[in-house]
């Protein structure tokens, strides 16, 4: 997998899971996830559907989510 | 107490003290105590510290809050007829939902009861916080080693029931009730007042932990029951038993603030549930509670619920004017 495809799930569990009004268009690779107004159960939701689309969880393994700022961010943790 | 890990569940007995019960029976809030305990333990079993070990990287404790939960008990062995000193075996299945997410499901007996027998369970849902006082939770996943290893949710059998309930919680929290849709037929006052009191619902300077709520959900219940006037039959409150309470809990409260509830009943007509041992059934009643904070109206919790009134079997006095009510009612 590359970050073009992690990038391509993550928006997609992103807009499956928050339905957002702005629409999966208006996501991209330096939007942040302050900017979609997630609240912290839409983000842990996120996470835990994310875990099963790619069958690990980087956050179990010791990432640090305060670190994460934007979609490609969260679309990198999910590279190995 | 004792406790044991035995393969995905860990089981606690517990005898029923003072302490739990004070001289009556086993409570919604009670019960909803002995799994909270169970699954703390549960939470660090193996990790040589209790619950407040649990922190993230900045050390920060990290809380497993409750915001979800779902209580079912049979109807002829409602919680009650476990009385003070009996023992009660609590098993608890807790799985992980992501990194941040916890789902549970735990099932309460009596130590002596039949294999086969129905047991209440408790379904439940928490996620990892730190509290930020002011604003919202933050979520934040813990120091890996601070939580025991858990097995992930897609593996359990109950997983489909708590799946969708991270959307059911804020799908509801935006429309501000947990049944927005829900029709009541019983009609009167429709809102209630409670004043939670440090000392009474959660210690100084602390909140209200999630197991009391079932306690004032239902005085709001007995006191929407109570403001119906002479035709509902007051005494025939102390007959009433919990057979499903889903709750959600949005918000939390650690002032003496006044909570303001929208309370919507309905008379269940004909019901047909069994009755425990030596009752019988007089009424079968549903609700929806909408508890908001008077001082910024955020809602704090939101509640449905399943109630039976079983009075025992010669109270036929008690038991034809609660008919006469449900009649009315309908």
């Amino acid at each position: 997998m590359n970050l073009d495809e992690a990038r391509q799930t993550v928006i997609r569990v992103l807009v499956d899971v928050t339905k957002p009004a702005r629409g999966a268009r208006a996501i991209g690779a330096g939007t942040t996830l302050a900017e979609l107004g997630l609240r912290s159960l839409d983000l842990a939701e996120v996470i835990a559907v994310l875990e099963m689309e790619f069958d690990f969880d980087p956050f179990v393994g010791g990432a640090n989510l305060a670190e994460v700022r934007t979609i490609d961010d969260l679309a990198s943790l999910y590279l190995r | 107490m004792l406790g044991e890990k035995a393969s995905d569940h860990y089981c606690e007995v517990t005898e029923l003290t003072l302490s739990h019960v004070a001289l009556g029976g086993l409570t919604e809030a009670a019960a909803m105590d002995l799994v909270g305990n169970a699954h703390c333990h549960r939470l660090t079993a193996g990790t040589g510290h209790s619950i407040g070990g649990i922190v993230d990287d900045a050390g920060r404790v990290v809380y497993p809050g409750y915001y979800y939960t779902k209580l079912d008990v049979p109807s002829q062995r409602p919680l009650g007829l476990h009385r003070v000193w009996d023992r009660i075996a609590v098993e608890i299945d807790v799985r992980r939902y992501g990194a941040l997410l916890l789902a549970s499901r735990a099932t309460l007996c009596g130590e002596r009861d039949d294999a086969g027998a129905d047991r209440a369970t408790l379904l439940a849902c928490n996620s990892f916080y730190v509290d930020r006082p002011g604003r919202e939770k933050e979520a934040i996943t813990p120091r890996p080693g601070t939580v025991a290893a858990l097995p992930p949710l897609k593996d359990a059998p109950w997983a489909h029931e708590v799946g969708g309930v991270p959307r059911m919680f804020l799908d509801s929290q935006a429309r501000g009730s947990i049944d927005p849709a829900f029709e009541a037929n019983v009609a009167h006052a429709a809102s209630a007042r409670y004043t939670p009191r440090f000392g009474h619902d959660m210690p100084w300077g602390e909140h209200i932990a999630f197991s009391r709520y079932a306690s004032i959900l239902a005085a709001l219940e007995r006191d929407y029951l109570h403001s119906a006037g002479d035709a509902f039959p007051a005494e025939a409150s102390a007959w009433c038993e919990t057979l499903r309470r889903e709750t959600l809990y949005c918000a939390s409260i650690a002032e003496e603030s006044p909570l303001v509830a929208r309370v919507r009943m309905r008379v269940v007509p004909d019901s047909t549930r069994a009755a425990p041992p030596e009752r019988e059934l007089a009424a079968e009643l549903e609700s929806v509670i909408d508890v908001r904070r008077e001082s910024d109206d955020a809602l704090v919790v939101s509640a449905k619920a399943i109630r039976v009134i079983a009075v025992p079997r010669g109270s036929r006095d008690m038991r034809e004017r609660l008919l006469r009510w449900c009649a009315a009612v309908c």
